[in-house]
């Protein structure tokens, strides 16, 4: 089963790790409902108070996920950076291990948005490419009362990014976050082929 | 720090030492803070930065804004020692289960899955680090059953202990390499990890998420002391000690390196990258003050004649020549950018020698201050 490495970077408090458990919630039901709550993690309680009732701190910061993408099944090493926003020299080391990023902005914050563009030069170097396997995220949008960023400015960036996809979430109603970890699946398939193994090479025995 | 009295107009400047600010002991930071509360602390600044030329101000010396919420600081300081159980079990497993046998196995040449070299790259100083949160832990769990200690002094005294984290966290980069390296090519490595990681204490983890797990633990401390703080009294005897064990997960999860390593890092570079470059630069005796991009003018027709770039160190001024006039003479030595992986990019393209030499900076001469006679030129272009 091929690997995928992806991380999740973004400023503090736009739910990158709530991002991150939404996913693990949607895809593998947990075993027992006490255990349905262990999966808001760290930095969630951060980030509102509704979500800090239900936190438990017996929380891992990295996740494997297996997921099925395009009838393939793929094992997801889901790297959460929450905490390492001031520090550049860490973001590096997440950044250079990682496959694919998953950048994520709040809609309620034009400045979250903003940080981005930082973050994404900082791949870009790391990488040393122009093209990385890329997903532009606005998250929490299903605070439309609050909303800084249009999704045009969204769409916008991801254009400049060279047509990077876009997607608007939301980790606590589980919109649209399982399209966002598939569609970086998808890109880093068709960037990075995995070899075909089916194919034997014959060597030439003269006896 | 500097402070004014206007009556005088005259500045002071007053240097004090880092050590200060971190002070283990509650009476040093008691003295440290009485100074700062006399001369008011919005007159303090942190440390002088080399490369942005330029002094920061200290985020943790600014005063944090309290709001009282002792069920929010007890459900936090709760999260820290639960995490912190968490953490443990899962490094002791990771040590249990991968790194002990390869290490025993690695001394036995007949039955090694990989080798010393391997093994030191990889898990580093990982016991080390195990034991100073073992400690922690066992001293937080003490407190949190008897609340004799002071909670804050705890966080403090292993924080200092963490400075382990440095070593490992510098080498996790290494250590990651070869581990894919090793997972690619050795067959009874990749054997091993596969049947290791189904045991069920790793909790699922692969040795990737596990090498992160220290460097995580580190930004979780910062995140955490931070909030604790933000809901701790001024007044309150953690406070001094919350502050120093924050500053110390700051300076750690900052990567920083110490200032001979930064030093030797800055000539390095340079030497790396200038052509011609002496190797005598390389010295612990001097510093780089300053750099400017110049043209070089002919002295008779004061016509521009080609880039150069002037390094003033503490005792010669060098010259090099620039490859073009668009081109900043700091980039192309890797000091222009304040991250390290550019830096590793720059010396991977010299490495390979993707970099031709005619985009490279040449090195010109370089003479010692005390031969230097500064002239006013006519235009006053000065040369």
């Amino acid at each position: 089963m091929r690997e995928y490495k992806l991380v999740v970077l973004g400023s503090g408090g736009v739910g990158k790790s709530a991002l991150v458990c939404s996913l693990q919630v949607a895809v593998q039901p947990a075993p027992s409902p006490t255990h349905s709550l262990i999966f808001l993690l760290q930095t969630v309680q951060f980030v509102q108070s509704i979500f800090v009732e239900k936190y438990d701190p017996t929380i891992e910061d990295s996740y494997r996920k297996q997921v099925e993408v395009d009838g393939q099944q793929c094992m997801l090493e889901i790297l959460d950076t929450a905490g390492t926003e001031q520090f550049t020299a860490m973001r590096d080391l997440y950044m250079k291990n990682g496959q694919g990023f998953i950048l994520v902005f709040s809609i309620t914050s034009m400045v979250t948005m903003n940080d981005l563009y930082e973050l994404r030069e900082q791949i870009l170097r790391v990488k040393d490419t122009d093209n990385v396997p890329l997903v532009l995220v606005g998250n929490k949008c299903d605070l439309e009362d609050e909303r800084m960023v249009s999704r045009e400015q969204g769409m916008m960036l991801s254009q400049q990014w060279g047509g990077k996809p876009f997607y608007e979430t939301s980790a606590r109603q589980k919109i649209n976050v399982d399209e966002v970890f598939y569609d970086l699946v998808r890109q880093i398939n068709r960037q990075m082929p995995a070899r075909d193994k089916s194919k034997k090479k014959f060597k030439c025995l003269i006896l | 720090m500097s402070l004014s009295y206007d009556f005088q107009c005259q500045h002071y400047d007053v240097v004090v030492s880092d050590r200060c600010l971190t002070a283990p002991t509650h009476e040093d930071r008691q003295q440290y803070q009485a100074l700062v509360n006399n001369i008011g602390d919005s007159a303090v600044h942190g440390p002088y930065s080399f490369k942005t030329d330029r002094v920061t101000i200290d985020p943790c010396a600014l005063p944090t804004e309290f709001v009282a919420d002792e069920e929010r600081r007890d459900s936090l300081v709760d999260e820290l020692i639960t995490t912190e159980e968490n953490y443990v079990s899962n490094m002791t497993a990771f040590c249990d289960i991968i790194v002990k046998p390869l290490r025993l196995r690695a001394k036995n040449s007949k039955n090694l899955i990989i080798g010393l070299y391997q093994c030191n790259t990889i898990f580093n100083n990982v016991e080390q680090i195990l034991e100073v949160n073992k400690s922690f832990l066992s001293e937080l769990l003490i407190w949190r059953s008897t609340r004799e200690a002071v909670f804050g002094d705890i966080c403090a005294k292993y924080l200092y202990h963490m400075e382990c984290y440095t070593k490992f966290l510098q080498g996790v980069d290494a250590a990651q390499e070869i581990n894919a390296q090793e997972h690619k090519t050795n067959y009874n490595y990749r054997l091993f990890l596969q049947s290791a990681t189904q045991n069920t204490r790793l909790g699922g983890h692969t040795l990737y998420s596990m090498l992160a797990q220290p460097g995580q633990r580190i930004t979780r401390y910062t995140m955490l002391l931070t909030k604790i703080l933000k809901h701790t009294d001024p007044s309150d005897k953690n406070h001094s000690s919350l502050i120093a064990a924050l500053k110390k997960a700051d300076e750690i999860a900052t990567l920083a390196d110490d200032s001979p390593t930064k030093l030797a890092k800055v000539f390095f570079n340079m030497h790396r990258s200038i052509l011609n470059c002496p190797p005598t630069l390389i010295s612990q005796s001097r510093t780089l003050v300053s750099h400017l991009d110049a043209v070089e003018l002919d002295p008779a027709t004061l016509r521009p004649q080609r880039p150069v770039t002037i390094f003033l160190l503490t005792d010669k001024l060098m010259i090099v020549r620039r490859p073009a006039y668009a081109v900043r003479g700091l980039d192309l030595c890797g000091l222009g950018n304040e991250s390290p992986a550019f830096e590793s990019v720059l010396l991977k393209k010299l490495e390979k020698n993707s970099l031709k030499s005619e985009k490279q900076l040449k090195f010109k001469d370089w003479i010692n201050l005390g031969d230097v006679e500064i002239l006013q030129g006519n235009q006053g272009n000065g040369q």
